[in-house]
């Protein structure tokens, strides 16, 4: 960790260094530890230091933007120095008069001294816990356990002084043997909230619960989607829907439709920084505080996230969802929530009269944005269910769905959820997202396995 | 570096290797003829590796400087003490000689002495031939990235390489109610990248080709829906390459193989017993991975342990023959097959593909440039040997099951093929196989005439992810009896 004092002191000398009286410098510090194993072997453990800034400034209403890494003031400057260029070309993006100003930030406590403490050999000793629940089985252990200390900071010539530490670890696990697979996770702000065993012992269960997977042919099934494969579904309905920058270029549902019926009532996906479920962070890369936003209220399409960027095009306020700026796709929900319903695990199983129980997906990818279509396989075990038992295990099927159809024909959403994370190892952006029955889920196609 | 290492070694290290790596980077977004982001971006570090008691240690960071080189060599020594206690199997290396050289790209025109103002001129001028009454939005966009990469290791390796990368693409989005078609030139995802320099760019021709651009897009809005079925296809020279890329570059990676990366993008149903003795696909296919290929994305001189650039055939004419391998995996492949080929079969030396995207990094299996060797067709004579079929061309979606059998892709724009002809246009076409049935139904790859070489900045793979620099020669190639015209609509 760099500190509170010594990173805005930085970020302060950094400022110091601007021709321009609007300029901003935002700070993404890391500490990050990560224990992969394969084969119930550690086999790539890191660590990582790295300090990023990114630099903005505003010249006659127009914006340049430059990034430069470590703690290095002469380089920090002349990332500064390209950021007033780029700002000066006549081809110059016309933008802001000027930054955000300063605001109150709720406070929140996402940062652990035990995490960010705990050593890479604290993070091996829990792997090797896990794999003691592999001894005699047969099969074997792949995942990651890694644990993050972070600080973001942002500052700009308005005033804007933002400082704020965090701590998230991440462990996930397959177990395998021969052709079968389980899967099991668990993300938090605190290393002592992950319970290796517990996450071990799920996976290998889901692995070895049946000795063997049945074919089953393509077709619409109704299907019971674990918390993994339907925060999924939201990290893709997000991408394609939930951001101004979708809505411009005219591949968000919620832009088409605002105000209609989009999905079943039981559907409400919002974005909340604030959850202590969840990765808090009150501010974004610009400074400006994080909102509460809401996609999808029990059904009706209601709005999108926005930086100060498409909060000027749209001519609106920023709902504080900005991203690094060399990030090509725009503000992002990074805190995603899908409401609780009502039911238990056992009261959904008891829903199905013949359906699929699916553990999660792989590699979706979107096939229509505005219809929400998109394609991926299931991965890691999937069940067939017949008067709310499960009896068999059944081979992966290929789905080529609508997000939105299938969140048209929910029938219960579980109480309980579970904070599942994506993508980047040691970025601080998880999905609280339930169990969701769903009918008519349109699979596709069937693989070997 | 010498110091560091030497001290490693006197530390009880069996092998290390020391990366520094420093890399500057230019991007240029046009969005509706504004340029809406113009990013400099500088970033260097230092990486070291090290092999303690069979176990990996890895520790890198942004400081360099020799006082840090120590400290993180001693956090990658205690990284790797704590991997060992964990047991598991020990890595063994393959012997390599020690390289020491120099490498770097060819260039006429450095991207980054070319005036910001010239590039944005012509994305801006890219940008406006597009507008036409139904886009939605356009997109034209440059990346440049220069990078300079030093390595040494305990066996007295030293290389210092230098990279250009340079890349461009335009996209038309055209909206209609819920209709949303998108075409992009000369490749969808930001164009085609290349190893070499703003030559390259030039040579594209992004505003002669912007308005056919924006004018398919428009035209897609009003085609018919791709029918369902079982049809001849013909894939254009960048869908055969990411084709590749998906269906035949990962299943050869033999970390993959080996259950390295069962933990997150999976493994493959390439088992070691299909090695020489597997169907991948007909006569007409044959796969090389090539480090060597001219403006290849995914060409260097030396890999990140230390071994030279190598052309291997990957399948040879659709016989499997070898895998991308590490000087980790490769004797671990050579015990595997001692049974059925003997204590000393071939397999056991690394074929040089391991690269790291940055010095944050830990070096992984990658593709270098994984290309279809061209065969004796036009793209003519495929379409006039066509009775009834689609020509399918640029990728729109891509999706492949965790072992690399079942895949399904879409792409921009698909022509019918009718009794030798082309005719209709349809949207949305989708086309999905399972990976060996796929490449047995080839019958046909265009000769060196229409070879390109496609670069894919892309490619994802390994925790953290890791973005690779990729590349794929193909040709336009057919293929029998696929399924076609997937999901409800």
């Amino acid at each position: 960790m760099i500190g509170k004092e010594k990173l805005l002191s930085f970020l302060k000398q950094g400022l110091r260094k601007a021709r321009f009286p609007q300029t901003e410098i935002f700070a993404y510090a890391q500490n990050l530890r990560a224990i992969r194993f394969a084969n119930s072997t550690v086999h790539q453990p890191m660590e990582e230091t790295n300090v990023n800034f990114g630099v903005k400034v505003i010249r006659n209403g127009k914006i340049g933007y430059a990034s430069v890494n470590g703690l290095d003031l002469e380089r920090l400057a002349n990332a500064v120095q390209e950021a007033e260029t780029s700002a000066s070309l006549p081809q110059a993006l016309p933008y802001l008069e000027s930054f955000a100003e300063p605001k109150p930030i709720e406070p929140v406590n996402s940062f652990s001294r035990l995490t960010d403490e705990a050593e890479s050999s604290k993070l091996v000793d829990k792997v090797k816990l896990m794999f003691k629940h592999g001894n005699g089985t047969g099969g074997t252990f792949a995942g990651i356990l890694w644990s993050v200390s972070g600080e973001t900071g942002v500052l700009n010539t308005n005033g804007v002084e933002l400082y704020h530490p965090f701590t998230a670890v991440n462990c996930q696990a397959v177990f395998t043997k021969e052709d079968l697979s389980g899967f099991s996770a668990q993300a938090a702000s605190d290393l002592s909230k992950i319970d290796p065993e517990k996450i071990a012992d799920a996976s290998v269960h889901r692995a070895l619960r049946f000795k063997e997977a049945h074919s089953l042919p393509p077709g619409e099934y109704t299907c019971l989607l674990d918390e993994y494969a339907t925060a999924e579904l939201l990290l893709y309905l997000a991408y394609i829907a939930f951001s101004a920058e979708a809505v411009e270029t005219g591949s968000s549902i919620i832009g088409l439709k605002q105000g209609e019926k989009i999905a079943d009532s039981k559907v409400t996906i919002s974005d909340n920084a604030y959850n202590p479920l969840t990765f808090q962070s009150p501010f974004d890369v610009e400074g400006v505080p994080r909102k509460k936003v809401v996609f999808i209220d029990r059904g009706i399409a209601k709005s999108v996230v926005h930086d100060r960027f498409t909060a000027h095009k749209f001519k609106t306020e920023s709902t504080g969802h900005a991203v690094p700026f060399d990030f090509s796709e725009g503000p992002l929900p990074l805190n995603l929530e899908m409401a609780e319903g009502e039911s238990s695990k056992e009261e959904l199983l008891k829903q199905i009269k013949r359906g699929l129980l699916i553990t999660r997906f792989h590699y979706i990818r979107v096939v229509h944005p505005l219809k929400t279509m998109v394609t991926g396989m299931t991965r890691d075990g999937v069940f067939l269910v017949e008067n709310g038992e499960i009896v068999s295990r059944i081979k992966n099927f290929r789905f080529t769905e609508g997000i939105l159809n299938a969140f048209s024909k929910v029938k219960a959403v579980s109480k309980n959820r579970k904070l599942v994370t994506f993508g980047e190892v040691g970025f601080p952006a998880g999905i609280l997202a339930p169990k969701v029955l769903t009918e008519n889920f349109s699979f596709t196609g069937t693989t070997h396995f | 570096m010498r110091q560091t290492l030497e001290w490693l070694q006197n530390k009880g290290a069996e092998y290390a290797d020391f990366r520094i790596i420093s890399r500057q980077s230019e991007t240029l977004l046009v969005k509706n003829q504004k340029i809406e982001r113009h990013i400099e971006n500088s970033d260097q570090g230092f990486g070291i590796r090290v092999l303690y008691s069979g176990h990996w240690g890895f520790a890198c960071s942004y400081k360099v400087s020799p006082d840090e080189f120590l400290k993180i060599s001693e956090k990658a020594l205690k990284i790797a003490e704590s991997a060992a206690e964990a047991g598991g199997e020990k890595v063994i290396l393959a012997p390599q000689k020690p390289v020491r050289g120099t490498w770097k790209t060819s260039y006429k025109k450095d991207p980054f002495q070319v005036s910001k103002e010239e590039k944005i001129e012509l994305l801006i001028q890219a940008s406006r031939e597009m507008e036409l009454p139904e886009i939605r939005a356009t997109k034209a966009s440059m990346d440049f990235t220069k990078e300079k990469k030093i390595f040494a290791n305990t066996e007295g390796s030293y290389t210092e390489q230098e990279f250009i990368i340079s890349g461009a693409g335009i996209e038309a989005i055209a909206v209609s109610g819920e209709e949303h078609q998108v075409r992009s030139y000369p490749n969808s995802f930001g164009g085609n990248f290349f190893q070499g320099g703003y030559e390259f760019i030039e040579a594209l021709d992004l505003i002669k080709n912007s308005k056919k651009t924006a004018e398919e897009a428009v035209s897609l809005l009003h085609a018919e829906q791709c029918p369902e079925g079982k049809k001849t296809v013909i894939l254009d020279s960048s869908q055969t390459a990411l084709q590749i890329h998906e269906s035949c570059g990962h299943p050869t990676e033999l970390d993959r193989v080996l259950g390295m990366e069962l933990g997150f993008a999976g493994g493959s149903f390439l088992t070691p017993d299909k090695l020489g003795k597997f169907n991948y696909g007909s006569k007409m296919v044959t796969i090389v991975a090539d480090a060597t290929a001219p403006t290849g994305i995914g060409t260097f001189g030396f890999d990140d342990e230390g071994v030279p650039a190598q052309k291997t055939a990957l399948i040879n004419e659709g016989e499997f023959s070898n895998y991308l391998s590490s000087r980790e995996t490769a004797p671990r492949l050579r015990k595997l097959l001692k049974d059925t080929l003997g204590e000393e079969n071939t397999f056991g030396k690394s074929n040089g593909t391991v690269r790291a995207e940055s010095w944050n990094n830990l070096p992984l299996i990658r593709m270098t440039n994984i290309n279809l060797e061209p065969g004796d067709w036009s793209l003519d004579e495929m379409i006039k040997e066509t009775k009834d079929g689609l020509l399918l061309t640029t990728n729109r979606s891509w999706s492949i099951d965790d072992k690399r059998y079942n895949f399904q892709f879409g792409t921009e724009i698909a022509h019918e093929i009718k009794d030798g002809s082309l005719g209709k246009l349809y949207k949305n076409a989708i086309y999905t196989g399972m990976t060996p049935e796929f490449w047995n139904s080839c019958d046909a790859v265009a000769s060196r005439e229409f070879w390109r070489l496609w670069g894919l900045p892309n490619c994802g793979k390994g925790e953290p992810v890791q973005t690779m620099f990729v590349g794929h020669a193909a040709s336009p190639s057919r293929f029998q009896n696929v399924q076609i015209g997937i999901g409800k609509w």
